[in-house]
């Protein structure tokens, strides 16, 4: 008499359970990765797109500054966290306030960001040299820091 | 024998989230990388165009002292081999907005009927931003002309130079020194001559002398063949006795030589035996250009100067630099109107 196969014999219901349970262990670990890198380069791409807004003004500051004819010094702050400069004839302000960047256009903040992580200017003069007391400034280098990692540094004339 | 496996439709719904979390991943990097990709292409292309400004700063070097003439337009000619657009015009044959005497000035612009405030201080640009009209008559680029320019602008001037270390009011004082007679602008000579001029060098920072020809002249910078017939008249006027009214003889004179397309070499080609006095203001060559490149929708817009050092090789130095996107100009163009 041919042997009917209507039931799974012990062993096989063992055998998928086990494999059924591997898969769906498979798929939730692999779902939480997916989602773990997700957010990682959800951060991420925020982040760049965050340093690249901060580049995209520093940039269009740098390029059009007022370098002569431009306003008396007296008007100019020279520090080593805080500048003013005036660029397409407006009042530019950088400063690092609070562990955060704060970009000021004619006194009010347009940019506040804490993804510039440190920021530090150094004043030059004709000669190249570091700049002395009561001395106008020609150049200064403006440095960035958007990471531990990145830092952008940019010259500008003055 | 029967087959087993997953069902369709779980099947399918595993594809599909796989291929949500995925897509939605590159839509948010490519949304915020748009940004990125924007900004680097505009540093790549503000790259070049800076790029070829250096490259025009040496082509322009290369003309050497009353070359600056050519047989077409009166001054360089076009240069050629750029792979942007590239438009160069002499910046230096217009009235010195901030250094001419008040005065002079005052008389000209209620004559001309120009409505500009010269009570503004020396950098305020917005007074020459306003209309292109006025922009093609006068120059807040220009150096100062120590035969010409007035005293007290020549010191504001200076003050605003980070190059010159030393008291400025000793350049000025010194310039006094010459003008011992009120009328420094009637008389027939130059009175700060090229041996005066020299003296000036020492009030520079060492090592930097040559700012002094970057920074000033005591010859004429306004270019016979590229000046324009309000400047043209101004400038004599300025210069002139009151009686004379030789003007008009000389504009014609010039006129002829653009008529006939030809350049005019000499200043005794115009002015003829006395050129003294002209010489203070009209010159030949052009010092001070403005460069403008585009590239896509790229402009800069630079004004360069040309100087030479005391071995006599042309340098050049660039005053401003502007960059801009030209949509955003055809707007405010719009807004305007």
């Amino acid at each position: 008499m041919k042997k009917l196969n209507n039931a799974f014999s012990l062993i096989e219901i063992i055998i998928f359970t086990s494999i059924a349970t591997f898969f769906m262990i498979a798929l939730t670990s692999s779902l939480f990765m997916i989602m773990n890198r997700y957010n990682s380069i959800k951060e991420n791409s925020v982040e760049i797109k965050n340093i690249a807004v901060v580049i995209d003004y520093i940039e269009k500051d740098i390029l059009n500054v007022n370098m002569y004819p431009h306003p008396p010094y007296e008007e100019y702050i020279y520090t080593i966290d805080h500048i003013l400069f005036f660029s397409n004839n407006r009042k530019i302000e950088y400063r690092f306030n609070n562990d955060q960047f704060e970009r000021i256009v004619n006194g009010k903040v347009v940019l506040k960001t804490a993804k510039v992580k440190n920021f530090s200017i150094q004043y030059f003069n004709y000669e190249d040299d570091v700049l002395k007391e009561n001395q106008k400034p020609a150049y200064c280098i403006m440095e960035f820091m958007f990471d531990k990692k990145s830092s952008h540094k940019f010259k500008m004339r003055l | 024998m029967l087959k087993k496996g997953y069902i369709l439709v779980t099947v399918l719904l595993f594809i599909t989230l796989l291929s949500t979390a995925f897509s939605t991943v590159l839509l948010y990097v490519t949304y915020n990388f748009n940004r990125v990709n924007k900004n680097i292409v505009f540093i790549k292309n503000t790259e070049k165009l800076f790029s070829t400004l250096e490259k025009v700063k040496e082509d322009i070097a290369l003309y050497k002292d009353d070359s600056y003439t050519s047989s077409c337009g009166g001054w360089i000619p076009k240069l050629t081999g750029y792979d942007c657009s590239v438009d160069i015009v002499p910046e230096d044959s217009k009235i010195a907005l901030n250094l001419i005497d008040r005065n002079a000035l005052k008389v000209f612009l209620k004559d001309s009927k120009i409505d500009v405030d010269i009570t503004k201080t020396i950098w305020d640009t917005g007074i020459i931003d306003a209309t292109p009209d006025i922009e093609k008559i006068f120059s807040i680029y220009k150096v100062p002309n120590y035969n010409v320019s007035d005293e007290k602008m020549i010191l504001e001037y200076y003050k605003l130079l980070p190059y010159v270390t030393h008291n400025p009011e000793f350049i000025t004082d010194r310039i006094k020194s010459y003008r011992t007679r009120e009328s420094y602008l009637k008389t027939d000579k130059l009175i700060i001559g090229s041996d005066e001029f020299e003296f000036f060098r020492s009030y520079f920072p060492r090592g930097k002398e040559d700012f002094q020809a970057l920074c000033a002249d005591y010859m004429g910078e306004v270019n016979l063949n590229y000046v324009e017939e309000k400047v043209f008249f101004f400038y004599y006027g300025l210069v002139s006795p009151e009686k004379d009214s030789q003007a008009q003889y000389y504009w014609d004179k010039i006129l002829s030589y653009r008529n006939a397309n030809k350049s005019i070499t000499e200043i005794t080609a115009i002015f003829n035996q006395d050129n003294g006095r002209f010489k203070k203001v009209f010159g030949l060559d052009s010092k001070l250009f403005k460069v403008s490149i585009g590239y896509g929708k790229l402009r800069l817009v630079s004004i360069v100067r040309v100087y030479k050092d005391r071995k006599g090789i042309n340098s050049t130095f660039v005053f401003t630099n502007k960059v801009w996107e030209e949509k955003y100009e055809r707007k405010k163009n719009i807004d305007i109107q």
